[in-house]
């Protein structure tokens, strides 16, 4: 059963990592193309029969706005405009995971527009935005929790491994980490750099904030584990061997520890797209007119909004059901790989 | 000529609430080329001794010797990983699951020189021919080995080196009697071929007859008999070697570590022909050509 449960929900993960792998394929519109005349227009209808104008297949209606009493618009079909919906039809031009250049993509209109999860407020499609946001939300967590994970199997290891001072110290700098609370630190770590950076630098700056959070915890599970295998006596042997620290931590120490560290790392991914989520809200992380899933709800923040557009929510959907399928995927990989429930 | 002599050696371990003198100036020395055994119950500091030499504990004071350089210092750290290698009680323990034997022992010959695959090969089928193994166990992992097999392997790393000096921590006591027996007959052999030193660590005073020359027994971290095994098997001095020798521990009395005297024989408060000044100093004496024991009975003095 359980492991039913974690089939579907990797097969999920599997779809939304193939779509934002292929997100310029799968998305009608560029991210940053903006229409003012359609500025929160709501998700398109898309019908299938119209018996009066003998239309079968996917279409869509054009529609029109009146402003009302409040200078809102109220967004209607206009049911004698008829565009239908294309498939592999010609967009604007892209390139396949950065090799391929074409200008296919997998639907859209000739005329009208198609917005399947509605518009914003500049009137760019939220669904192409989430698509393009996916890849830096979704990339943020596996790159972070990589790395976190690199440096804190290696503080971890050698703190066990050696003991002593140098345990103390490696210890003593975790706990300093740890005990900032990691929203502040978060902040402060973006504070520290300046705000006018280009969007690949935010990116990367995000990745090194967030993983020098998180290694801290790791860390110190790490040296618990190294502290009880370094008194096995396959290390002795290797020391007397003539085998050097790092080797014996890297090949005798640290891969007693992978089932753990592999369950660990799935189980704090979420914490990572959750983070940037938190930073691009904020407006301190990805910048317009880069999407990130954090940014997209960014338009959502006021309530009148919320009331006026849900359909602005949608990002926030995405990483509701991205966050719990890695949680899941984390609880059955540490069923599969620690089934006596040892570590944690 | 002595390949290692240690020099009034302590290793203490200082816990919380006590100091355990794990070896309280222990002077052995090791003939080149022949089989010293040291024997002697748990916890008497057989192991401390073994992973002081490697250098896994620094002593508190005292000095060890191998080939007159003293290795307790830090720069000779290579020095000892060249010459001495080591062999523990648990074979499966002392060797990492995770890795296949050849990859164990490649590891092991690529420390000080590094070697091509196609080169170690024959390097390590030849080792394990040594230790009357084939190359059909190269990519096995060693719980899918048997323990006399795998305690092969252990003595196949360790001879790989070419060491000097090898220590075998109870190499048998996890094992039958027959491998145990094999693995007896392996060492003899082994040692007979290549005039390696062997440090034979026991509990067991008839397996040490069987396979060393000179030999000591410890207690409580002291050195209570030495000298040639013979002599020590067949006319044991010391109280306790009489019993280690008897393996009648049931005549033992219980006793508590406050029991023991500061400066006095530690064996005292289990002693059944303790004296009056058994509590006092206890000085070496010679009773036979070579054989020396460590008790007040033997004093000529008194």
């Amino acid at each position: 059963m359980k492991s039913r449960l974690g089939n579907s929900v990797l097969v999920v993960l599997g779809v939304l990592y193939l779509l934002v792998m292929f997100a310029p394929f799968f998305s009608p519109y560029s991210y940053d193309q903006d229409d003012v005349l359609n500025s929160y227009s709501p998700p398109t209808k898309i019908h299938f029969l119209n018996i009066r104008e003998q239309q079968v297949g996917l279409f869509i209606y054009g529609h029109s706005f009146e402003v009302d009493d409040y200078y809102r618009r109220i967004y209607s079909e206009d049911k004698t405009k008829i565009y239908p919906i294309n498939f592999f039809v010609k967009g604007f031009k892209y390139k396949v995971l950065g090799l391929l250049e074409t200008d296919r993509h997998l639907f859209g209109v000739r005329e009208g527009k198609v917005f399947l999860l509605g518009a914003d407020l500049k009137g760019r499609d939220i669904f192409s935005r989430v698509l393009y946001g996916g890849r830096i939300s979704l990339s943020i967590g596996l790159i972070g929790a990589t790395i976190s994970f690199v440096i804190g199997l290696l503080v971890g290891g050698a703190s066990g491994y050696f003991g002593g001072k140098v345990d103390n110290l490696l210890m003593r700098l975790c706990e300093m980490v740890m005990m900032v609370p990691s929203f502040y630190l978060m902040l402060a770590l973006r504070a520290s750099f300046p705000p006018n950076l280009s969007s690949a630098q935010v990116y990367f700056l995000i990745v090194v904030i967030l993983s020098f959070i998180g290694w801290a915890s790791t860390a110190r599970i790490i040296r618990g584990m190294a502290i009880s295998l370094r008194e096995n006596d396959y290390i002795y042997a290797a020391k007397a061997c003539g085998l050097g620290h790092f080797k014996i931590i890297v090949r005798h120490i640290l891969p007693h520890t992978l089932s753990y560290a592999v369950v660990a790392i799935v189980l704090s991914i979420p914490a990572y797209i959750l983070g940037e989520a938190a930073l691009s809200l904020l407006g301190l992380g990805i910048q317009e007119p880069q999407a990130s899933w954090g940014n997209l709800l960014s338009g959502a923040m006021g309530i009148v909004n919320i009331r006026l557009y849900p359909w602005i929510l949608t990002p926030g959907l995405f990483i509701l059901v991205t966050v719990i399928c890695f949680n899941v995927l984390g609880e059955t990989l540490r069923d599969k790989l620690d089934p006596k429930r040892k570590i944690m | 000529m002595n390949i290692l002599e240690t020099k009034d050696l302590k290793v203490y371990f200082h816990q919380k609430h006590q100091t355990v003198k794990a070896l309280d100036g222990v002077d052995v020395f090791l003939r080149k080329g022949i089989t010293t055994a040291l024997a002697g119950e748990s916890g008497c500091g057989k192991t401390t001794l073994a992973k002081t030499i490697l250098g896994f504990h620094s002593p508190c004071s005292g000095k060890i010797y191998f080939q007159k350089e003293d290795i307790t210092v830090k720069k000779n750290e290579r020095l000892i990983r060249k010459n001495i290698q080591i062999v523990f009680q648990n074979p499966f323990l002392s060797l990492d699951p995770r890795y296949t034997i050849f990859s164990s022992l490649y590891e092991t010959l690529n420390v000080f020189k590094r070697r091509s695959k196609k080169e170690a090969e024959n390097f390590i089928a030849q080792a394990l021919e040594e230790v009357e193994l084939n190359r059909g166990v190269f990519f096995r992992y060693p719980h899918q080995l048997s323990g006399g097999q795998t305690q092969r392997v252990c003595i196949a790393r360790s001879l790989i080196m070419r060491a000097p000096l090898i220590i075998f921590d109870e190499p048998t006591s996890s094992l039958d009697i027959t491998t145990a027996s094999k693995i007896i007959k392996l060492l003899s052999r082994l040692q007979q071929d290549k005039g390696i030193t062997f440090l034979f660590i026991s509990h067991n005073l008839k397996l040490i007859r069987k396979i060393s020359q000179v030999s000591f027994i410890m207690y409580h971290g002291k050195i209570f008999e030495y000298g040639p095994t013979d002599l020590v098997y067949n006319n044991p001095l010391h109280p306790y070697t009489k019993l280690l020798k008897e393996a009648s521990f049931l005549r033992l009395k219980s006793f508590q570590d406050s029991d023991i005297p500061q400066y006095g024989c530690p064996f005292l408060p289990r002693c059944s022909h303790r004296r009056q000044d058994c509590g006092r100093e206890v000085i070496r004496n010679e009773v036979e050509s070579g054989h020396f024991v460590f008790c007040n009975l033997y004093n000529k003095n008194s």
